[in-house]
């Protein structure tokens, strides 16, 4: 009985060791991506592609957006496992492209048959580009520009639909016509609402700016007039027109997003990018519509913006290879797949130009993103800018959207701390 | 058959109970001590998890104590919510386990109401307290109106925000309950029917008996609920979505370390913050050590 034990003991013991190392490299190249159920189609079909033409295997892993993703594959980097391809944003990027660990695609871009850079949006190539290295090939750009606005209560209301050279006195005015209240005076309809606060709206189409070099920041300007400006009539749309919901009215929504508010005829003008289209495809209550985000009283439009692409690792043993992966995910069949669905705005102009980005299914006016794109400002360039958004402004700014203090004040006290603290 | 074994019975015993321990002493050094010592070393350095680890001596722990504003804030938060959380806890796990000491016939099943909060996944309790807390259709504040009270705003209000923590904390008695009632069951009923030949009342038996034999569980509790309250993490991240809002009113320590760490990729520092939260729960367990000797009492044991 003993032997037998040990014996199964040691059987045990030796299945645990070899099950570590026995798991060791089986793919070629290893990609992480994020995404939804549509996206991972896509890049399933595109890997199953690659992998069937190159005879090459790849192992593709899927991590939850945000947080979640950096977090797998920062912990990937710290072990020494990086990945070889990584899908990355606008935004996460920072994090890696002033670390020298992506590889500069511009060579491999210059010898690339079937893509050439001419072909993206120069805006998003900027971004992607440091010092004249472009370190990610762009999928998508995606301008936070769309104002989603329910057609029947227009109609209802005796409306017209509005067009794209409104300005904000406009919506306001328009909104509040919108609004609907119980007979305690509770608000049972807004006019308006955005998908999270993006005041980077209102400060860039007031001329605001939030740091004085979006490439090479250093200082933070928010507390010039217009920026001010901006960060106020955002507040002034709950408190004073009263016709966005506030944080404390949105925690009596139990729960419910703002996205939700607009499916369920809650709101009647939802502020986001076009990235919600597949989802309020579903709607079946009434007929929607986009328009471009107003202009400011001073007839200036400005948008924050999205995007997306690939990059290739700097540790990459087989950097021929993953750029060929590269091409695959970011080249034409998968930006016209992801045209198809309608989730984001190609970063190829001709595609995000044709019938399959713009195709019969709604919205009518979907053409507004590729207006729109010239207007693009993106966040701050540096690793920091999260820890200054998550850790200073948005604890200030709770502030002003729960009505308790003005944007001069906040903004006036904040700034020098932010600039202080990472500037200086 | 059987062999004369060369070592002994106990020392034989004792090599099977080291066998059957090593997963455990393996799964202690590689999967915790080696992040112990680890953190401890990175708590020096400045690292993205990108680049290699950057040694700059005392800098983080210099700045979380000169210019970290948001370390100062975490720090108060976390002890605001530890001074009204634990003894309230404690006040109200003892009351309920006195009610469920009682010879009543639907007792057992009142127990297991009272500690099933303790079994739900701190995600959907925290989601519930989110509807219970809810300014407008929420039931504590409706309870309220039910006294003419109009409710606060709770969590969209940074002064009721931690308020509803603790409140919700409460919730959770029924798991230390469990360890009371253990501890008033196993009160000898011979020192109660003395007390009472004495001619003692039910407050004086409480007062003498049951309050000192269950000195050394409540001992036990303050230390655990002091540790857990200074880890306050779920309800939070789960309730302000990781932000600590509004206003940071509730952003505890362990949830900024959480930000520094897998928001801002400041694993050095996150290092750093997570040690100072260690050697602050240390110093509260030992004081409390130092302490007990006046108030503790052990069955059998003689004081000076």
């Amino acid at each position: 009985m003993k032997r037998l034990l040990s014996f199964l003991f040691c059987v045990i013991v030796l299945m645990a060791f070899t099950g570590c190392v026995g798991q060791k490299k089986t793919a070629d190249l290893r990609f992480m991506y994020w995404g939804d159920v549509a996206e991972i189609k896509i890049i399933k079909d595109m890997v199953d592609k690659f992998e069937k033409d190159t005879k090459l295997k790849v192992s593709a892993e899927r991590a939850p957006s945000g947080p979640p993703y950096m977090e797998k594959v920062l912990t990937q980097f710290a072990g020494g496992s990086a990945p070889d391809v990584l899908f990355v944003e606008v935004n996460n990027f920072k994090e890696f492209a002033q670390k020298g660990v992506l590889e500069d695609l511009n060579p491999y871009l210059e010898k690339e048959t079937t893509i050439k850079k001419s072909q993206f949006y120069p805006e998003i190539i900027d971004r992607f580009t440091i010092d004249n290295r472009l370190y990610v090939l762009p999928r998508d750009i995606a301008p936070i520009c769309v104002v989603y606005y329910n057609k029947k209560m227009f109609d209802e209301a005796g409306l017209k639909y509005p067009t794209d050279d409104w300005t904000w006195e406009d919506m306001v005015k328009i909104a509040k016509k919108l609004v609907k209240k119980d007979e305690k005076g509770m608000v049972t309809r807004f006019g308006y609402v955005d998908d999270w606060p993006i005041w980077e709206a209102f400060v860039l189409s007031n001329g605001g700016k939030i740091v004085d070099n979006v490439k090479k920041p250093r200082r933070c300007v928010l507390n010039m007039k217009e920026s001010i400006e901006g960060v106020q009539f955002r507040a002034d749309l709950i408190y004073k027109y009263g016709i966005t919901p506030s944080p404390s009215q949105m925690t009596a929504m139990g729960g419910m997003g703002t996205a939700d508010m607009f499916m369920s005829e809650r709101v009647a003008m939802f502020f986001s990018g076009i990235w919600k289209v597949p989802m309020f495809r579903q709607i079946k209550n009434f007929e929607w519509d986009v328009v471009m985000f107003p202009k400011s009283p001073k007839g200036i439009r400005g948008f924050p913006s999205g995007g997306s692409g690939y990059a290739i690792v700097k540790s990459s043993k087989n950097k021929e290879a993953a750029w060929k992966l590269v091409t695959y995910l970011a080249g034409r069949e998968g930006q016209i797949k992801l045209a198809q669905t309608g989730l984001a705005q190609p970063a190829m102009i001709d595609i995000a130009k044709s019938k399959y980005f713009l195709d019969d299914k709604p919205p009518k006016h979907k053409d507004i993103v590729l207006k729109a794109v010239k207007y693009i400002t993106f966040m701050p360039l540096m690793p920091e800018w999260e820890q200054i958004n998550v850790g200073m402004i948005a604890p200030a700014f709770d502030k002003i959207w729960s009505g308790k203090e003005k944007a001069a004040k906040v903004i006036k006290e904040l700034v020098p701390e932010i600039n202080e603290n990472y500037f200086e | 058959m059987e062999k004369k074994s060369k070592i002994s019975m106990s020392t034989h015993e004792a090599i099977w109970g080291y066998v059957f321990l090593l997963p455990w002493i393996l799964g202690m050094i590689f999967f915790v001590g080696g992040p112990i010592i680890a953190s401890l070393i990175l708590s020096f350095c400045e690292w993205d998890l990108i680049q290699p680890p950057k040694f700059v001596g005392l800098d983080n722990f210099i700045k979380m104590f000169t210019s970290d504003k948001r370390f100062w804030a975490s720090l108060y938060n976390t002890f605001y919510y530890t001074v009204f959380s634990v003894p309230l806890g404690i006040i109200g796990s003892i009351a309920v386990a006195l009610l469920m000491n009682q010879k009543w016939k639907t007792v057992r099943l009142l127990r297991t109401i009272y500690y099933l909060p303790s079994v739900t996944a701190g995600v959907a309790s925290a989601i519930i307290w989110m509807w219970l807390l809810n300014p407008d259709f929420g039931l504590v504040n409706y309870a309220l109106s039910l006294f003419g009270i109009k409710g606060p705003l709770w969590l969209a209000d940074e002064t009721w925000s931690k308020p509803a923590l603790i409140i919700m904390s409460l919730w959770g008695v029924g798991g230390n309950m469990i360890i009371y009632l253990a501890g008033l069951q196993g009160i000898p009923q011979q020192l109660y029917e003395a007390a009472e030949i004495d001619g003692a009342g039910l407050w004086g038996k409480f007062r003498h008996i049951t309050i000192p034999m269950l000195t050394p569980v409540i001992f036990f509790n303050l230390i655990m609920s002091i540790v857990w309250s200074f880890q306050i993490f779920t309800q939070v991240y789960v309730m302000t979505g990781g932000q600590g809002g509004p206003s940071d009113s509730t952003l505890v320590l362990v949830l900024y370390i959480y930000q520094h760490a897998f928001k801002f990729h400041n694993m050095g520092y996150a290092s750093a913050l997570a040690w100072v939260l260690f050697i602050i729960i240390l110093i509260f367990t030992l004081l409390q050590f130092k302490l007990a000797g006046g108030w503790v009492h052990y069955e059998g044991e003689l004081k000076k």
